[in-house]
């Protein structure tokens, strides 16, 4: 009882904080965009027989998760950098 | 050279191109009815000397199931008695072969005179048939019917065939719509790809999901919510299930209701929805589920709310169940008895300190899943979800080249497998000059 009371007291505080995030509308996509990816594929995927689609996929995402990282790390530094105690 | 922000520009951009690509609900239409008059639609032969009438033809991107096609504003020959049964027919693109025929058929005498009475509107239902994308296929009447001793007609617009003018039949004056086999004393090609005043819609099938209690032991994980679709593929990928937990013992205490999707990692397979009964946790719940159909736009959805109870060792039991969630964990050594007051004190100890992990847990998934749906979390899945449809989404291509058999091996495997090389040695030299000239 005691932990359940002073788990339901964290639980009740991370609530309050989130709340500004839980009062927005649920994220939805339209259905015409997964329609329209989905025909996509299918052109995409004539190709198949003489471009290494896998290759590029994993490529791609590659780099863009390095892009993603270097933009991660410059965008924490501008934080820290906000500090008052930072110079 | 482009610049990055180009890039990522143009990535963007072309995401959201196709947006407006399609139209829901009805898989196909023409809406716009005409003021005047036109001969629409064409005979041709269908191989056994039988001539057909076509009055429209359609071409979709993508397979699309058909199971019923409206047309609108329909009348009949005021000079002529039209009676009969006219069935709706689905030919090929070779005119050649019906493909389907409809299940029912419109009552001519139910026509009103045209220019007398209000149009009609009839629907034509099918037993559901995939239109093959990029083929071409027609709708018509038989020859067979009394086209020409009454005439139906339909609103359309003035003008048909390239340059030609339809004078109308003696006793008719233009805005009379009928059809005929020729279109100014030349054979009438003018089909509904140019035939604006034509107003029809294409319907997919209607599906309905039959909802059920989940049943089985853990061992049958996952669970299953309901399926059983008329289109069995794969396109039924978009469902949004409303689940209500209402607490463990049916009380309301750490119940929650939650919208989920796909990216809540549950599982959509042809017969039905499924999801793991770890993802859920114990509690009494209802359910509805909302899904579509993201080729045609289609929404099925149950009827109802259907209830279930899952109990903490995760078996899911009927609705008529009870929970057998502990209010007290049992992990006492020794059971409390009058003679016995150790057991006791270990119920009073755990009573104080032990919390009950099944509430927690539930009150804690609950709040995850609600901030997984909203933004900015909820976009992340959202882009995943649609990612993984670009990259997984199918393995039918939209077209295929010529046949390449004997060529795969020989030729372009090992293109392929050098081009794959060139990509990742490429890569690796990329993203070492990125690195050279990388300023932190």
């Amino acid at each position: 009882m005691i932990i359940d009371f002073i788990l339901t007291g964290i639980f009740t505080f991370v609530k309050i904080l989130a709340y500004p995030i839980l009062s927005l509308p649920d994220v939805s996509i339209a259905s015409d965009l997964t329609s329209a990816l989905y025909l996509a594929t299918t052109y995409i995927y004539s190709f198949g027989e003489f471009v290494p689609l896998t290759t590029i996929y994993a490529t791609l995402g590659v780099e863009l998760a390095f892009e993603a990282g270097i933009f991660a790390y410059k965008f924490v530094m501008w934080l820290i950098k906000r500090l008052p105690t930072q110079s | 050279m482009l610049k990055r922000d180009t890039f990522f520009f143009l990535v963007i951009a072309s995401f959201f191109i196709f947006h407006n690509a399609f139209a829901s609900g009805v898989v196909a239409s023409q809406t716009t009815l005409g003021t005047n008059g036109v001969v629409i639609g064409s005979s041709f032969a269908d191989g056994s000397g039988n001539e057909q009438f076509a009055i429209s033809r359609v071409n979709f991107t993508a397979n699309t199931a058909v199971s019923s096609i409206k047309l609108y504003q329909i009348s009949r020959d005021s000079g002529a008695t039209t009676t009969g049964q006219y069935p709706l027919l689905i030919y090929d693109s070779n005119h050649t072969t019906v493909l389907a025929t409809s299940t029912n058929m419109l009552d001519a005498s139910n026509l009103p005179t045209y220019g007398s009475g209000t149009p009609y509107d009839f629907e034509w239902t099918f037993s559901p048939i995939t239109f093959s994308a990029g083929h071409t296929y027609y709708f018509g009447f038989q020859h067979i019917m009394p086209v020409l001793s009454g005439y139906i007609y339909i609103q359309s617009k003035s003008t048909c065939g390239t340059g030609n003018t339809y004078s109308p039949a003696s006793g008719y004056t233009n805005g009379q719509y009928q059809w005929r086999t020729t279109c100014g004393g030349t054979a009438n090609t003018d089909y509904p790809t140019t035939l604006g005043g034509l107003k029809y819609d294409i319907l997919g099938p209607t599906n309905t999901i039959t909802p059920t209690s989940p049943t089985g032991t853990i061992a049958n994980n996952p669970v299953f919510f309901g399926g059983a679709f008329t289109e069995t593929t794969t396109s039924w990928n978009s469902f949004v299930l409303n689940l209500t937990n209402n607490g463990i013992n049916n009380d309301g205490i750490g119940g929650y209701n939650q919208q989920i999707s796909f990216a809540n990692n549950w599982v959509f397979q042809q017969t039905g929805l499924y999801a793991d009964y770890e993802s859920l946790g114990p509690g009494h719940y209802t359910y509805n589920i909302s899904l579509t159909n993201t080729i045609t736009g289609e929404i099925a959805t149950t009827t109802g709310n259907i209830s279930f109870i899952l109990s903490s060792g995760a078996q899911a039991t009927s609705t008529s169940a009870t929970s057998t969630i502990p209010t007290i964990q049992n992990i006492a050594t020794t059971t409390c008895t009058v003679w016995n007051a150790l057991g006791c004190v270990q119920n009073a100890l755990v009573y104080a300190f032990v919390p009950n992990l099944d509430i927690q847990r539930i009150k804690w998934q609950s709040l995850k899943d609600d901030l997984s749906n909203k933004p900015p979390f909820g976009w992340i899945g959202v882009l995943n979800t649609d990612i993984n449809i670009l990259i997984t989404g199918t393995t039918t291509p939209a077209f295929t080249t010529v046949n390449l058999s004997g060529l795969d091996s020989v030729l372009f495997n090992p293109l392929k497998t050098a081009m794959s090389m060139i990509l990742w040695v490429g890569l690796v030299f990329h993203i070492y000059r990125r690195i050279k000239h990388l300023q932190l």
